[in-house]
């Protein structure tokens, strides 16, 4: 039983690396930010929210988000 | 040298190697290794790899006068039976790594005076967004093949990357509507929306955040991509 899910975890985890083209740092990159947020206990403050709208702003330059 | 010991000498050949690569202009490699998230999960897996061994060590003692009796299991080959036993290890470790990492933090306690509901709004507003990056990065980084053999996938991420306009800023749909929700979420603090219009808004993108994730486990798991 244990092998089993131990397999199914590999199987899922192994394949996503090839895929994004070696940007490991990108999957690091969501799992820092799920956790973050999880770990979350207030509000943000006004720097975190500013912060966060300059992110979003920003996207209008990121190459990965303009349409064919 | 026991177990403690082994840790905090793994530590320091970590930080050393990361130091080295930084020198080399090795720069990416050297931000892996200092990540706590990366050095952490080496550390674990030598720890395993080092119970292991030490737990199975052969005995000092002699081996027994008496005769040897028929065993009906064959002698296992050394180097397969290490080869199963690392890939048992490597998947304890993806499960424990992944429980640490995101599920046990999740029992975090709110501070005094927070709003439920705002933080919830802005713990979505957080996994959607770094699951929008993902998905989109990953598409992106080739479109062809996605637009060839997972249309679908190819078709949601362009949806996502839609120019929408917003106030008088045009932005990409799915940063458009999450700039909205951020703007409703202040109307709700200011006490201009009602906690029901949060809720709906904040639980759409939360939909669309898991779409985004489900789409990522399907691009990676189809066999013969």
């Amino acid at each position: 039983m244990m092998l089993t899910i131990a397999l199914a975890a590999v199987q899922t985890i192994l394949p996503l690396l090839p895929t994004i083209g070696g940007d490991v740092e990108k999957v690091i990159a969501w799992i820092e930010d799920v956790k973050s947020a999880a770990q979350q206990t207030g509000q943000w403050t006004p720097a975190i929210d500013a912060a966060y709208v300059a992110a979003l702003l920003a996207t209008r330059q990121n190459q990965d988000y303009q349409p064919d | 040298m026991n177990q403690d010991q082994f840790q905090a000498l793994l530590r320091t050949l970590i930080a050393t190697a990361a130091g080295s690569l930084a020198t080399h202009g090795a720069t990416t490699a050297a931000n892996l290794l200092n990540n706590q998230t990366i050095s952490g999960a080496l550390v674990i897996l030598a720890v395993m790899i080092w119970a292991h061994f030490a737990h199975t060590a052969p005995s000092s003692t002699p081996p027994s006068a008496s005769p040897p009796t028929a065993s009906t299991n064959p002698p296992a080959s050394s180097a397969g039976h290490v080869v199963q036993q690392l890939a048992i290890m490597l998947g304890f470790l993806a499960l424990a790594s992944f429980s640490l990492l995101i599920w046990l933090p999740g029992c975090a306690h709110l501070q005094p005076g927070a709003d439920p509901v705002v933080v919830r709004c802005e713990q979505v507003e957080t996994d959607a967004k770094a699951s929008f990056d993902l998905a989109l990065h990953v598409e992106a980084a080739n479109a062809p093949f996605w637009a060839t053999n997972v249309p679908a996938f190819h078709n949601f991420c362009n949806w996502l990357r839609t120019p929408t306009t917003i106030g008088s800023t045009n932005l990409p749909r799915c940063s458009a509507m999450l700039l909205s929700l951020n703007d409703l979420k202040h109307d709700y603090e200011a006490g201009e929306a009602s906690s029901n219009a949060l809720v709906l808004a904040f639980t759409t993108i939360d939909g669309l955040g898991s779409e985004a994730s489900n789409w990522l486990t399907v691009v990676t798991n189809t066999p013969n991509l």
